[in-house]
């Protein structure tokens, strides 16, 4: 049975790939140049606040490093012990005590308002979970869903009608893996893909993200977004990307054993209009499919 | 038992070599049977780092000695290699780090130090309950051998191997993977902390109970001050884990849902034919992390403690600000219990809680620097002796300070949103765990081997063993920060298979060579250990003139740790005091008065 199942997903993949194949037949966007032993370079708007503070968190704990590691060598070296020698008795000294409470801390309450101001922008409490358009913590272009399961993303556009049809877990099948409700008038146009996910570059992407089965975590290193895609809960994110090109995606919490090659391509496209006829491909046949 | 049963007890010393060395009630036995064991425990789980370090530096080659892994783990090549399969990887990485914590760190820390040190530490004659002590020690052998049980029931029956779902244990993937291996560990880890659990109660009540007279709370040496604060944190944080587990345990095997939403569907069939539901995975989390958050502080303060007593020790100085110190401990401790949320920042647990959760984390931080700039106040105009505990100890401050100032990039909540559940966070647990709490215990066992064992251990070999280590750790743990920050997520089986980690492969190979490194250094370690039982040069009682009790007695302490009982006069960090001629005062010596009342003499005020 299981044995089965799985040869009829590896027909319907390499299917898919052949279809896929076929119709890219314009060019694939690029991936960016990886080097060097760093962050990978940043493409978009929230990415830039995060490494904003992420620099400043480097100089500011890099300073208090070579500080107290500078110290610890010259005690180390300066009070080593000599014959005859005797420490200079001291149990302390409050001054100090409070000075070296203080300041961290001060510090530390700088951080937190600093890390609070980008927060509530990137992740915005309000409609968090509400998973319903219009609804939203934040401006978005374009509403995408994104289904996580072992070991694929599922991603659904609403296609035409920018509404997305019911999902079923009674209509879920190799052929139908999310369970879109075809029958429901809002669900007949929903275009729907796996592993690859199209955007148009520079706009503000909401996904409302939940997953099938277990925790997965959706990771776009380019864009600096991470959320975790929790069964039975869909949660709001925002991210945009502002170079025309392919990202990866990956999942980045445990969710099995091929947890490690749960990937995904997402495409940023130059225009709105490739971005169109990139998903469009995709879009189901007029006619109602024999989904039972 | 009644009060004539008990004297009799007390007299007859003349007990059987089997209720002497196996099953004793006397806390100086447990806590080497602790030590040893968790000693054995540091093997295992090293080995299983190895493991997980092959296949990420060479992913898909054949693992070395790979025909003795268990077949849940390798598959056969055509030439007769065994690679790693990605269950295998995943069984490695959760049991590398559940034996670790469970069956490494916290006994050793506290069931091996806690429960030699601090009876003596206090001038106690044993603890307050030598059977529960002996209950505690008695629980962990078949903990540990039930949570790796999985490794080894596969020629029985379909296992599947041993638990893979990470040591967190997160459902929907802990309940819906089927395996006697989850469950084996799930009630391993139950039993884990009954063990834990003997043991804080019996800290609590010999510390609170029975010190010597003369001991206040503030007269304690630093050790019996963490392993106290630990005690607590462990009585009110383990519960928790411990009906976390169970309830796991209950979605496994009565069919339950506190963890399973409505509508799961596994491999594209309705899970339970979609008799799920109402169950929250958000809440294992909170329930996990308000236990494994507090503990990550039950395996560091311990190893802060013991440093603090050594630091002091051999710089030949009093503690700098001993009570600050001790105001610290308890911060961490209180703080501990509301910064779980920093785990969860990515989770979907509602944002407005991160912020909070950004808060508390951020100001845990405060106390960590305290003590830091302390231990830097302590070596400060001291007569610092170089001897291995102490380069332990020193080594313990500066990689503290890294795993310190690294962890405050996580609590940012929006610098986490990007290192999540990446390398960098790796890294960061290492260099709190091993660079700090490891290192900590070793500074612990050089320090006391002679007080356990009667024979000191070899300082040149020591030396060696500490280069070599503080080296090799480096490079094992260092790069971690890089390939995290490059985006290397966790728990991946082969990173390769990521476009935008190919180019950091060559860092994983060398963390890997590292590794191979850092374990092979032990072996000088385990022949130190070992041999100075035999060729060691006998100890006297206090070979590194201290103060505290422990050392006020012979090496290793007869049966009821005093031959009289001790009286207590002052702190233990009197040392280099200018009223004495030694530089150290033992506790039961009073401190004499002083010499000459100096006349005060005015000073002339400038005008």
């Amino acid at each position: 049975m299981n044995r089965s199942l799985k040869r009829l997903i590896g027909c319907a993949a390499a299917l898919f790939a052949l279809l896929t194949g076929a119709s890219t037949a314009q060019e694939p966007l690029p991936l960016p140049e990886y080097s060097g032993w760093w962050l990978p370079e940043n493409f978009s708007t929230d990415g830039v606040v995060i490494d904003q503070l992420f620099n400043l968190i480097l100089v500011v704990v890099v300073v208090v490093f070579v500080a107290v590691q500078v110290t610890l060598i010259v005690f180390l070296v300066k009070y080593r012990a000599r014959p005859g020698g005797k420490a200079t008795y001291i149990h302390g000294n409050n001054r100090l005590e409070i000075l070296w409470t203080a300041v961290p801390a001060v510090f530390l309450a700088v951080l937190s308002f600093l890390s609070q101001q980008g927060w509530v922008k990137i992740k915005p409490a309000e409609g968090f979970r509400s998973g319903e358009v219009g609804q939203a913590g934040r401006e978005a272009d374009l509403v995408i869903e994104v289904v996580a399961e072992q070991f694929a993303w599922n991603i659904r556009y609403p296609g035409a009608d920018s509404k997305f049809g019911p999902r079923r877990p009674d209509l879920v099948s190799v052929a139908n893996p999310i369970g879109i409700d075809r029958d429901h008038p809002d669900g007949a146009d929903d275009i729907f893909l796996t592993g690859q996910m199209h955007v148009p570059m520079d706009k503000r992407i909401q996904v409302n993200l939940t997953s099938k089965d277990v925790l997965h975590s959706f990771f776009l290193p380019h864009s600096r977004v991470k959320q975790d895609a929790v069964p039975g809960m869909v949660i709001q994110m925002f991210f945009d990307v502002t170079r025309a090109g392919s990202y990866e995606i990956a999942c980045a919490e445990l969710c099995g054993n091929n947890h490690y090659n749960m990937k995904g391509t997402l495409t940023a496209h130059p225009t709105v209009e490739a971005y169109q006829a990139a998903i469009d491909r995709f879009a189901p046949a007029p006619i109602a499919e024999d989904t039972q | 038992m009644n009060e004539t049963h008990h004297e009799e007890h007390y007299h007859d010393q003349r007990v059987g070599s089997i209720r002497k060395y196996l099953f004793s009630t006397d806390h100086k036995v447990i806590g080497r049977q602790f030590l040893l064991t968790t000693l054995f425990f540091l093997i295992v789980g090293g080995l299983l780092a190895l493991i997980v370090r092959w296949q990420l530096g060479f992913p898909g080659e054949a693992v070395p000695l790979g025909n003795l892994l268990p077949e849940s783990m390798v598959a056969e090549t055509e030439d007769g290699g065994h690679i790693l399969k990605p269950e295998g990887y995943n069984a490695a990485f959760t049991m590398h780090a559940s034996v670790m914590i469970f069956f490494v760190v916290i006994p050793m820390l506290v069931g091996a130090f806690g429960n030699f040190v601090v009876p003596i530490q206090i001038g106690a004659r044993d603890m307050a309950f030598p059977k529960l002590n002996m209950l505690s020690y008695w629980l962990f052998w078949p903990s540990a051998v039930i949570a790796l049980l999985g490794f080894f029931l596969d020629p029985l029956m379909d296992a599947f191997g041993a638990m893979g779902g990470g040591w967190t244990a997160y459902p929907p993937l802990s309940v819906i993977t089927p395996g006697l291996g989850i469950n084996c560990w799930l009630i391993g880890v139950l039993l884990v902390g009954f063990s834990s659990l003997a043991g804080a109660v019996n800290y609590v009540t010999t510390i609170l109970n029975m010190r010597a007279p003369g001991m206040s709370l503030f007269r304690m040496p630093l050790t019996t001050w963490a392993v106290f604060i630990t005690s607590i944190l462990t009585t009110l944080a383990t519960p928790v884990l411990t009906a976390a587990v169970t309830l796991v345990l209950f979605d496994r095997v009565f069919d339950t849902s506190f963890f399973l939403p409505q509508g799961l569907v596994v491999s594209q069939e309705m899970f339970r034919d979609g008799m799920t539901g109402g169950g929250q995975p958000l809440l294992f989390q909170h329930l996990f992390w308000f236990y494994s958050h507090p503990a990550v502080y039950i395996m560091i303060l311990p190893a802060m403690g013991i440093v603090s007593d050594v630091l002091a020790t051999f710089s030949r100085k009093p503690i700098f600000g001993y009570r600050a110190m001790v105001f610290a401990i308890a911060g961490i401790a209180g703080l501990g219990f509301i910064v779980w949320g920093h785990h969860m920042f990515q989770s979907g647990m509602n944002p407005m809680m991160g912020t909070t959760f950004m808060v508390s984390t951020m100001f845990i931080a405060v106390p960590s620097a305290i003590k830091t700039f302390n231990w830097l106040g302590t070596m400060y105009k001291g007569q610092i002796q170089y001897t291995t505990a102490m380069c332990f100890a020193i080594s313990f401050v500066s990689m503290f300070v890294i795993g310190g100032l690294s962890g405050i990039f996580m609590a940012s909540t929006i610098v986490d949103i990007y290192i999540h559940d990446t390398y960098f966070i790796v890294a960061h647990i290492h260099y709190v765990l091993f660079a700090g709490s490891i290192m900590g215990a070793f500074a612990g066992i050089y320090y006391w081997y002679p007080k356990m064992f009667g024979r000191m251990m070899n300082e040149k070999a020591g030396k060696l063993h500490f280069w070599l280590t503080f080296i090799t750790l480096n490079g094992v743990f260092f790069p971690m920060h890089i390939v995290g920050l490059g985006g290397m997520m966790r728990r991946i089986y082969d990173p390769t298979q990521y476009a935008h980690l190919q180019h950091l492969q060559p860092l994983n190979v060398f963390m890997t060579v590292s590794a191979i490194g850092l374990g092979f250094v032990q072996i000088i370690f385990a022949v130190n250990f070992f041999g100075s039982l035999v060729w060691g040069k006998r100890a006297s009682g206090n070979p590194w003139h201290a103060n505290s009790l422990e050392w006020l007695t012979a090496s290793p302490p007869p049966m009821w740790n005093f031959e009289e009982t001790p009286v207590v006069h002052h702190g233990p960090y009197e040392y280099s005091s200018p009223l004495t001629e030694d530089d150290y005062l033992p506790q039961t010596t009073p401190l004499p008065p002083p010499a000459e009342e100096p006349v005060p003499v005015p000073e002339p005020t400038a005008t």
